[in-house]
């Protein structure tokens, strides 16, 4: 599926030019915004696409992306859970271990193309979700923590490690993480049309493809995010660094 | 250790980041028995008792000179085994805080973390039987803990310390959220269990310290001439000694109020 490029060019900007008008009629702010948003998706994409492209061609590239991706996707789950650097590695161990598992099935089966073209696009949506579920899990699971000291408190007063007091918060944690996609794949088709199956379609691919791809993407979600939310959740401290448990201890400033 | 000290404190102060918590500690606690903590909010009482097995490293930044020994040994020193150390000293707080499983998984916990994997039902039926609540749940072990009611959760708790086989039974106000029937049972358990072990305890309740102790200390609090807080022992003796012939008029003025 090819267009020329002025098309496209040209809805984009009818587009813009519509939502402006609505805006301005309606009295709404944000319009500069919404130019910077537009603008930025536009180079962002345009260079991806670029990236992309040329990986294609030079498929050793793929890995250093993927690598990339790993690093910024750790990085910034570990910055919304408020880790420091011992609990960034465990995040982006859990992140490696939960898209990597995935993929190697994927991979292996053969359910995928084993080229560039496919496992890039499929690894880094696998990498998108196992940093949200990261972040979910986390925060969650620190929340918990935080919100029961007094029984925190408890286990390490029986002799419990840090860790082995953080356990028994994050099963529960865990869980939590996993309801968003539960319920996107429990609704796939029903409520929405996921990304990969629109897409698909968009790109001239028959509809019974184009589910078969958003299978392997729903279902294999399922497997990164469980993953994923176990290991953050048993690999990083469950204590805040800078506050650790002072809410539990008394007569210590909180 | 059938005689002499189980702790002796030595100067102890402790802060927290730069806020100081108490100073200058220095006391020696027999072997079994009861001492309790007195003193006013902010004196310290409850620091110093957390600080004996060592759950004020909880606080980050949490600095403390001075030494406590405990049965001989510097509970600081680098080669100490804190889960070991744990496991001698149960600590009961002022809130009853049951872990989210059943009774049984309650009192199960300790020896399991310990690595003990047989044998759990004999342990799990003494140390209820010892904390006065076996008759009670008996028959409902697989029930949720924190289905019992507060007097309950607290024997529950002690339960779960004595399953470690402690040498001691740390205290932070255990009945302060207790009703006054749940209170008197907690008292009686402890005065029982005082014939076997080292028993510390915090107390607001002067009565309280009065009707059970062997021994009190009284903390107070004092101002610097910034206005900063400390928390110090005033005075530390027989419990009789304490609320009869005080030495100190602070104590003096703390016991009579």
């Amino acid at each position: 599926m090819t267009v020329e490029p002025w098309r496209t060019a040209l809805a984009l900007g009818i587009l813009l030019a519509g939502s402006l008008v609505v805006m301005t009629v309606g009295g709404l702010g944000y319009r500069r915004e919404l130019l910077v948003s537009a603008a930025r998706a536009l180079v962002q994409l345009v260079l991806v696409a670029l990236l992309i492209a040329w990986i294609f061609t030079h498929p050793q590239g793929a890995f250093v992306y993927l690598g990339v991706m790993l690093v910024v996707a750790a990085f910034t789950s570990n910055r919304r859970i408020g880790g420091d650097r011992r609990d960034y590695a465990g995040v982006l161990l859990a992140i490696l271990l939960g898209a990597g598992a995935t993929v190697t099935i994927v991979a292996i089966t053969g359910a995928l193309a084993f080229d560039a073209q496919t496992l890039l696009p499929f690894s880094a949506q696998m990498i998108g979700g196992a940093m949200t579920t990261a972040s979910l899990a986390g925060v969650r699971f620190r929340d918990d923590v935080r919100d029961q000291m007094m029984t925190f408190q408890g286990y390490v007063a029986l002799g419990a490690t840090y860790h082995q007091a953080g356990r028994e918060f994050s099963k529960r944690a865990s869980e939590k993480a996993l309801f968003p996609t539960l319920d996107q794949t429990k609704s796939a088709g029903l409520v929405t049309l996921p990304g990969a199956f629109v897409g698909m379609l968009l790109g001239g691919a028959s509809p019974l493809a184009a589910a078969q791809v958003q299978l392997l993407v729903l279902i294999g979600l399922l497997l990164v995010q469980a993953i994923t939310a176990l290991l953050t959740t048993r690999l990083i401290s469950p204590l805040d660094p800078k506050v650790g448990a002072s809410a539990a201890v008394a007569g210590a400033p909180v | 250790m059938t005689h002499g000290s189980v702790f002796d404190l030595e100067r102890v102060s402790i802060s927290y980041g730069s806020v100081p918590a108490v100073r200058d500690v220095t006391m020696s606690i027999p072997h079994v028995g009861i001492t309790a903590f007195i003193g006013p909010s902010g004196c310290g009482k409850s620091t110093v008792l957390m600080s004996l097995n060592r759950l004020t490293d909880l606080v980050p930044a949490t600095s403390l000179t001075g030494t406590i020994r405990f049965d001989g040994a510097d509970i600081h020193a680098p080669d100490t085994d804190l889960v070991a150390l744990r496991r001698r000293i149960g600590m009961v707080f002022q809130k009853p805080n049951p872990f989210p499983m059943s009774i049984y998984e309650n009192v199960a916990y300790g020896p399991r973390i310990h690595g003990q994997h047989t044998g759990l039902d004999a342990v799990v039926e003494r140390s209820l039987v010892r904390a006065g609540l076996w008759d009670e749940v008996r028959n409902d072990l697989g029930r949720s803990a924190t289905a019992l009611s507060g007097g309950q959760i607290q024997r529950l708790v002690i339960a779960r310390c004595l399953a470690l086989d402690p040498e001691v039974i740390a205290m932070d106000e255990p009945t302060a959220s207790l009703d006054p029937v749940a209170s008197s049972t907690i008292e009686d358990l402890i005065r029982e269990l005082a014939a076997d072990y080292t028993v510390v305890m915090v107390t607001h309740d002067l009565q309280q310290a009065a009707r059970l102790a062997d021994r009190t200390a009284f903390f107070s609090v004092e101002y610097d001439a910034e206005g900063t807080r400390t928390g110090l022992l005033v005075e530390y003796g027989p419990t009789a000694d304490l609320f009869e012939r005080p030495i100190d008029q602070r104590t003096r003025d703390y016991v009579t109020r």
